[in-house]
């Protein structure tokens, strides 16, 4: 049995090469149900993402299954078949883990991966392509996700700068839902950062030079919408600013705001997200005021993203512990059942001969009748006390497989699926 | 048993520190913080228990009494806007028990005669001062986010800390329940001391100072709609300030406290 991972992602393929792997998902159902029957093919999950379309599979060798898979996910095309990656093995538990952290994100430690390894994952078990290791993987997988969000600041700090504003906002005024946000101008970044500030529940006052501008901007931000004529009391009464006109000088003033400000007690946020600036620097020095301009929240962005990589290694370290974790698992997965039926073959064996010799030897007492039971129980298990031991022990190296195979062999065991989610058509 | 709760500390401060950093010292940093308060009570039981009563005897056991208080109010308080406050509190705190240790052990400087006014008075004030010790605590968080915000310098603090508004929020509330407390406990000691000296106010200088501190922080409540971030909050480590002269300053000057 072979773990495998073969994919590839942005780091690898531009998104004209992506669009053309992309499986919609839709078809991922489809796509798996594809697969069944391939080339000594057991398990599947298909991962694809805008960044990444990858394949988790369980195959019983690695080449055979190594070629179906780049086939399948190519479509055939020679010239796709270049960009892929393959991982193998513990390596491809390592990517998964990795994945699903989002570690290996264009956003690093980005938690909407870990949604749609979720997402993938259902659809292969309802596509009936996941079985016992899979399933194992993939559970593991999440759960990993969780615990490095919930142990590691990862996915902590903005690393946009709309984010990192609205975060700025949350660090003055705690709760935004008795904030009231004064929106100026209709630039990108300031629609942007208030779509976010809207959805925590901010009230909007808005003003753009052109009324018909802002009256559109009230529309969908609520609000009323004024000229900057009114700006003098708006931005008394406003808690954020968010400023991004296209204005080539200055639209808030030092004089303007400091009379605006001029009875207020609470502080006031100004961001100024507008290349030529809207708001002059100067007003920085005035109590209360808090001024960050299109820099400064890049700088707290790139604060941050540092921030995530210290926290990414941390990270790393927990998915090194978890592949751990997996791989004993995975040994047991395969252990267990082999130790069991090698017992229940020896039990089936001695029960037969036990019955037939007492059936021979009516003459004896019901004492002497439990000790000849209660010696071939003890010599079925003198003698497989042994190689229960080593092959647990064997189990947790490399090669266990060659000795799991040779024991199965050696005893003719079948093995029995203990768990009932394994896909049977696939085996 | 106080070096062991000072021992403890010191790992409590030191876990503390560590959390800022890494998000899984969270369990250990809370043990150790238990483990610390733990020890306290048990220094404070047996205190009590050696005084037959209120720990006020000496200032040791006052300390050991009030910062136990803090402490408690900490604990309280940390589930919700304080996380990370400890690391402020708990060297604050961890001073005051090393000052108490240091102190040479007087005998037990019990005013006499005893009365319930006299004990009204010592527990309201003592509560009083925890919940300025908290107040000053959050005024100090409030006063290392605000210039992180103005200076845009972004440390480990400031990360953990929770917002301005809600330090704004708590630093009124534990104003305003130490002022109250301290209104009440400067009440009840002016009733005792009628009974004791015949007259509510005798202007020796622990009163004095105390009527200062109260008047800082009246000022402070009284002006809290009014003022400005910066200036609330500074006013009140200001008051704060005063406020550990009185108890450990101004027993130096004679007076019928002897020590608070």
């Amino acid at each position: 049995m072979h773990i495998l991972a073969v994919g590839l992602n942005h780091k690898v393929a531009p998104v004209e090469i992506r669009e053309r792997v992309a499986v919609p998902a839709e078809e991922v159902g489809s796509f798996l149900g594809s697969l069944k029957g391939g080339d000594g093919f057991l398990e599947a999950v298909l991962l694809s993402t805008c960044n990444r379309t990858e394949m988790y599979a369980v195959a019983e060798t690695y080449h055979g299954a190594r070629n179906f898979l780049l086939n399948a996910l190519s479509r055939g095309e020679e010239s796709l078949k270049g960009y892929f990656y393959v991982h193998y093995g513990l390596e491809a538990v390592e990517h998964l883990f990795r994945v699903a952290t989002g570690l290996d994100s264009m956003l690093l430690g980005e938690t909407q991966i870990l949604g749609q390894v979720k997402d993938a994952y259902l659809a292969a078990d309802r596509a009936g392509t996941v079985g016992k290791v899979l399933h194992l993987l993939c559970r593991r997988a999440l759960a990993v996700g969780k615990r490095v969000h919930h142990e590691t600041a990862i996915s902590q700090n903005a690393v946009s700068v709309g984010y990192a504003a609205v975060e700025l906002a949350r660090k003055v005024f705690g709760d935004l839902r008795h904030c009231r946000v004064l929106l100026i101008g209709a630039g990108k970044m300031g629609e942007l950062t208030a779509g976010y500030l809207r959805e925590l529940g901010a009230d909007f006052l808005v003003a753009n030079r052109t009324v018909s501008k802002a009256e559109e901007l009230a529309g969908r931000f609520g609000g009323k919408a004024h000229g900057l004529e009114d700006l003098p009391w708006l931005l008394g009464a406003a808690d954020v600013v968010l400023s991004s006109t296209g204005a080539p000088g200055v639209v808030v003033g030092r004089p303007l705001l400091e009379e605006a400000i001029r009875n207020r007690r609470r502080p006031i946020f100004l961001c100024d997200l507008a290349v030529p600036r809207d708001i002059a620097p100067e007003v920085c020095g005035l109590p209360l005021v808090f001024l960050y301009d299109i820099d400064d929240l890049q700088t707290v962005v790139d604060a941050n993203l540092k921030e995530r990589a210290k926290e990414a290694r941390k990270a790393q370290s927990i998915i090194a512990e978890e592949k751990d974790n997996f791989a004993a698992g995975i040994r047991e997965l395969e252990v267990v059942p082999l130790i069991l039926s090698l017992r229940e073959k020896a039990e089936s064996i001695r029960v037969r001969e036990v019955d037939r010799a007492l059936g021979k030897l009516g003459h004896l007492s019901e004492a002497d009748r439990r000790v000849v039971e209660r010696m071939s129980e003890l010599i079925v298990n003198k003698l497989l006390n042994d190689p229960t031991l080593v092959i647990k022990e064997y189990a947790a190296q490399e090669d266990a497989q060659i000795y799991l195979e040779t024991l199965s062999r050696l005893f003719r065991l079948e093995i029995k699926a203990p768990e009932k989610e394994l896909a049977p058509e696939l085996r | 048993m106080l070096f062991l709760t000072l021992g403890a500390y010191g790992v409590a401060i030191y876990d503390q520190v560590r959390l800022l950093h890494k998000e899984e010292m969270a369990r250990r940093a809370a043990f150790s913080t238990y483990l610390a308060f733990s020890l306290q009570t048990l220094a404070l039981l047996a205190r009590m228990i050696a005084e037959r009563g209120f720990p006020g005897g000496t200032l040791y056991g006052w300390i050991l009494f009030f910062t136990w208080l803090a402490a408690t109010l900490y604990l309280i308080g940390q589930k919700g806007a304080f996380r990370n406050g400890g690391i402020f509190l708990l060297p604050i705190l961890a001073s005051f028990l090393l000052v108490a240790v240091l102190l040479p052990e007087k005998a037990a400087a019990r005013p006499s005669p005893e009365g319930l006014w006299l004990w009204v008075h010592l527990s309201a004030i003592t509560l009083s001062y925890a919940a300025m010790t908290f107040a000053a605590l959050t005024a100090l968080m409030y006063m290392h986010e605000e210039q992180s915000l103005r200076w845009k310098i972004f440390g480990a603090f400031y990360r953990r800390f929770p917002p301005l508004a809600t330090l704004d929020v708590w630093t009124r509330r534990a104003l305003l329940f130490g002022w109250i407390t301290l209104t009440a406990g400067m009440v009840a000691g002016s009733l005792w001391a009628k009974i004791v000296w015949g007259s509510f106010w005798n202007w020796n200088p622990k009163e004095v100072w105390t009527l200062l501190d109260w008047g800082l922080f009246s000022m402070a409540l009284g002006g809290w709609g009014y003022l400005t971030g910066r200036k609330k909050v500074f006013l009140v480590l200001v008051a704060y300030a005063v406020a550990l002269l009185n108890v450990f300053g101004v027993d130096l000057l004679s007076g019928p406290h002897r020590y608070f």
